[in-house]
């Protein structure tokens, strides 16, 4: 299976540009080179993030492969191997404590006090925040339907996790992580956690790093995407361009050599026996491409997802 | 430190921390209203070990489950390690937090007892310089300890049960004496009386055991991101119980093997003469001016002798008896070896001396006897009253005209039976025997033979086990009278009492000769360091003198409890009025016991005029 080699593509220029907040965003979040290992696992691999000030973000990946690992680091919980983290111009090899105070998180497991209520969970975190807003934390609690006084152990799942989601935005952080933070919600709360994080973003200008496995609801809400697999990054950018970029190609013979511009996403035997490339190339590229027209299918973000994140079928 | 976080600990635990100073406040309030009670112990910082070593060990084992058992149980943190907060500062506040909720307690009992001791003795602030040294530490190296054992998580039941297993090992199996190392040294019997030395070499080791304890705690939390203290919050597998269960199996069987390895054989005596006892013998070795035949004959009635005692008690083994003549000792002085590699009661005594008493022997073989058979758990002070007396009682069961002339004598002054060292001190071993024998006989006469037997077999012969279990377990007095329907311990106090009061109006005249000798002893500089002691015994005129008396004296090491007779240097002095002095230095600053002391024939043993425990100044 090839993977994105570096430079990521760019957009062609006869595409319209997707809705990104500004034409030349300012780079909140830049990663190089994160690793981590577990013992001999590399849970993460050289991973190259990018985040623009404004967008949301969407951090796409099977089970284990290295997302929450990441924001982990990002969050400075855990220290990577190699790697460094420029969060907003300061450049380190661990996140500190000033530097998360800048940063808002909600974890896929809301783990609070079982017997802190929410106005006392909020009085608690504040204490470690200067830019602490309690009438927006109220507010926010309000418009997420928290009730105030109810202590945690008695908040059900979704709840909690609005509770995570204010206690996150309460003190108006520019970079919002999330981890998985609609795993295991029922699609009505799964639905109503993405409209207010929308909604926030928009109305406040924040920046959301949004990691899933879900493609749907990263369709929904992100800008932009990365596709992360056995700990590396395999896609990195818009929407539209992955899209564009990525198409299956029906073959009748043995694979021969790529014709320029394109890298092998995945291979694939289809159910009739016949095989199937799935590559990736700019979308110009494939406006000039050598194959047959009638053998060069489009695929879904979910297809596109999947042919990232599995392996290649035996030939 | 992290302010936000404190104000979280304090809220999540003032509950409980009010709870355990109110229950700290009950505590110093019962002992403070008990003061007197306590006042034999002889220092009112007595008290303060009992704070002690409750804060060190279950005060220290329940902050640390409030603060870091729960922390990493509810793996709350995780929703601390996504704040902006460092490990290390969330660790620190926690140490920190424990380390004020257990001193803070502390401080105030040592506060309340300073003030309380202030009003009657002159506490330096060296002193309690010392004592909060002293008490401080093994609160410390308690906490560091179990603040440690809560970040091992599931692993920490374990580790106290192995630590447990290790203690009893080692204590039991080695030569390790445990109560004489590091906080078990700060803690011991001179807590509440040593006022100048600070013992440097008890308190280095706990210290840097603190620190090495309190370093592995900042590892481990540290330690790949706190991975690993989060893997051991998490609940122990199937695999690893039964893996645990194993280790603790083999463990014991470790240990039983080195307890079956290390017992030793009964001592041998070759060349002695021999008699069996049960399965096991009394030997008895001949010397000069005490031939076979003597011995043999001695080795016959004592064999006879411990067997009527062992039936008599149920005793079902007896150790291996030896006794060995030596002419250096006193006729009155029996000494007992310390054993090495065998087991068994190993005596000294001048057989061969005109004077020698055998039924003071046997008194005292017997009470070894019983002492080695129950593994030393019959000395329990408040307990070694009927220990004398029942050993003493069954040596002279046919010379009770004897006892009761000698219980006289040694009741001229009241004593304490729960302090009856000082008693044993007071009046040596024959009188006190007397006196003890003396109270013995009356609990014979109040519960009736049958009765009598039960509770004698129950005190001296059934020990329930030796350390705090044993102790636990260990049947009272008092509870034993109450199931045989007897009177409270006061009631026989009583009666035992008027049985002295009635051997004192029996036998007024050796009462008489003895309440006219006044024994004197007199400390007299000879430099800025160093003095000498004269001592004279005066007779009231009219009456008769002593043709000699005896001061014993004896260096007192830090602490020493009980002096044995043969520990006692002796000097034999004809009374006169200029007095006489003892033939050597006494320095200041070293502590003494003296004892003057008149033989009487009568009695047909030492009757001692003064005993003194004196400090040179």
């Amino acid at each position: 299976m090839s993977e994105v080699s570096e430079p990521l593509p760019t957009p062609p220029p006869d595409v319209p540009p997707p809705p990104e907040p500004t034409p030349e965003p300012e780079v909140i979040l830049r990663t190089q080179g994160l690793t981590r290992a577990f013992h001999e696992v590399k849970a993460v691999d050289g991973v190259d993030l990018e985040l623009r000030r404004g967008e949301v973000y969407g951090f796409l990946g099977r089970n284990g492969a290295g997302k929450t690992t990441t924001l982990r680091m990002l969050m400075g919980i855990l220290r990577p191997d190699q790697g460094d983290i420029e969060l907003m111009g300061q450049r380190v090899r661990r996140v500190r404590a000033a530097q998360k105070q800048q940063l808002g998180y909600v974890s896929q497991e809301q783990v609070f006090y079982p017997w802190m209520t929410a106005l006392e969970l909020g009085r608690f975190v504040s204490g470690f925040y200067p830019h602490w807003d309690d009438a927006r934390f109220q507010r926010l609690l309000r418009v997420l339907d928290v009730p105030k006084d109810r202590k945690s152990a008695q908040l059900s799942g979704g709840t909690r996790m609005k509770l995570g989601l204010a206690l996150a935005l309460a003190h108006r952080p520019p970079l919002l992580i999330l981890d998985e933070p609609t795993a295991g919600l029922d699609p009505v709360a799964r639905r109503e956690f993405l409209d207010i994080l929308r909604e926030q973003v928009r109305r406040e200008g924040q920046t959301a790093l949004f990691s899933s496995h879900l493609v749907g609801e990263v369709e929904e809400v992100a800008h932009r995407i990365g596709i992360l697999h056995d700990g590396r990054l395999r896609f990195q950018g818009s929407l539209d361009t992955l899209r564009q970029s990525v198409r299956r190609v029906v073959r009748e013979s043995p694979p021969e050599p790529l014709p320029h511009g394109f890298s092998l996403v995945r291979r694939e035997r289809l159910p009739d026996g016949r095989l199937a490339l799935v590559l990736f190339g700019a979308p110009a590229d494939w406006t000039t491409h050598p194959f047959a027209p009638e053998a060069v299918e489009a695929l879904s973000l979910e297809n596109i997802f999947l042919a990232y994140a599995r392996r290649s079928d035996e030939t | 430190m992290s302010r936000a976080l404190l104000l979280k600990e304090w809220r999540e635990h003032r509950g409980s921390w009010l709870l355990l100073n109110l229950l700290f406040g009950i505590l110093l309030l019962l002992m403070l209203v008990t003061e007197e009670h306590h006042a034999e112990k002889g220092s009112p910082f007595e008290l303060l070990r009992v704070p002690t070593l409750l804060l060190c060990s279950v005060g220290a084992l329940f902050a640390a489950h409030r603060l870091v058992v729960r922390e990493y149980g509810q793996r709350t943190q995780l929703f601390l390690a996504a704040l902006p907060l460092s490990r290390t500062r969330i660790l620190v506040t926690k140490l920190v937090l424990g380390v004020a909720v257990l001193l803070l307690p502390l401080a105030l009992s040592l506060l309340v007892l300073w003030s309380r001791a202030r009003e009657h003795e002159e506490v330096s602030a060296r002193f309690v310089l010392l004592l909060a040294l002293r008490a401080g530490t093994p609160v410390l190296l308690g906490w560091s300890f179990f603040a440690l054992a809560g970040l091992l998580g599931r692993y920490r039941n374990p580790l106290y049960i192995f630590l447990v297993i290790a203690a009893f090992a080692a204590d039991h199996l080695t030569e390790l004496d445990l109560s004489k190392t590091g906080p078990f040294a700060l803690l011991g019997a001179d807590f509440a009386f040593e006022r100048h030395r600070i013992p440097w070499d008890d308190l280095f080791p706990c210290w840097a055991l603190t620190a090495a304890v309190g370093a592995l705690c900042f590892g481990l939390v540290l330690y790949r991101d706190g991975t690993l203290a989060e893997l051991f919050s998490q609940r122990m597998s199937h695999r690893e119980k039964v893996f645990i269960a194993c280790v603790m199996v083999g463990l014991f069987t470790v240990i039983s093997m080195m307890d079956e390895a290390k017992k030793r054989q009964p001592f041998a005596l070759h060349e002695a003469e021999k008699a069996g006892v049960k399965e096991s013998a009394v030997q008895v070795a001949s010397g000069v001016g005490f031939p076979r035949e003597q011995a043999r004959r001695m080795a016959e009635r004592l064999a006879e002798d411990l067997l009527a005692l062992s039936d008599y008690l149920g005793l079902e083994r007896l150790p291996a008896v030896a006794v060995l003549p030596i002419r250096e000792l006193d006729a009155d002085v029996f000494q007992r070896a310390k054993l090495e590699k065998a087991d068994g009661v190993v005596v000294r005594a001048n057989l061969a001396a005109p004077d020698f008493d055998p039924r003071a022997f046997e008194a005292f073989l017997f009470r070894e006897v019983l002492i080695e058979a129950s593994e030393g758990v019959v000395l329990r002070e408040e307990r070694q009253w009927l220990l004398d007396g029942f050993t003493t009682w069954w040596a002279h069961r046919d010379e009770e005209e004897r006892l009761s002339m000698r219980a006289a004598v040694a009741s001229r002054e009241d004593f304490d039976s729960r302090g009856w060292l000082t008693t044993r001190e007071r009046l040596g071993p024959c009188l006190s025997g007397a006196l003890a024998a003396r109270g013995v006989q009356v609990l014979h006469e109040q519960l009736g033979e049958q009765s009598f037997r039960a509770v004698m077999r129950r005190i001296l012969a059934g020990p329930p086990g030796t350390g705090l279990w044993g102790l636990w377990n260990e049947p009272r007095l008092a509870s034993l009278l109450r199931e045989r329907g007897g009177s409270s311990e006061d009631e026989l106090a009583r009666l035992w009492r008027e049985a002295l009061r009635g051997d004192r109006e029996t036998h007024p005249k050796e009462l008489e000769r003895l309440a006219g000798m006044r024994p004197a002893l007199t400390l007299v500089a000879e430099s800025a360091e160093t003095f000498r002691l004269e001592h004279t015994l005066q007779t009231e005129e009219g009456r008769e003198h002593p043709a000699r008396y005896a001061l014993l004296h004896h260096e007192l090491k830090p602490f020493e409890h009980e002096v044995a007779p043969h520990e006692l240097s002796r000097q034999d002095t004809v009374p006169s009025p200029g007095g006489a002095r003892l033939p050597r230095g006494l320095a200041r600053g070293d502590r003494w016991l003296f004892v003057v002391q008149v033989e009487s024939e009568t009695l047909g043993c030492p009757i001692r005029l003064l005993a003194e425990r004196r400090e040179i100044r």
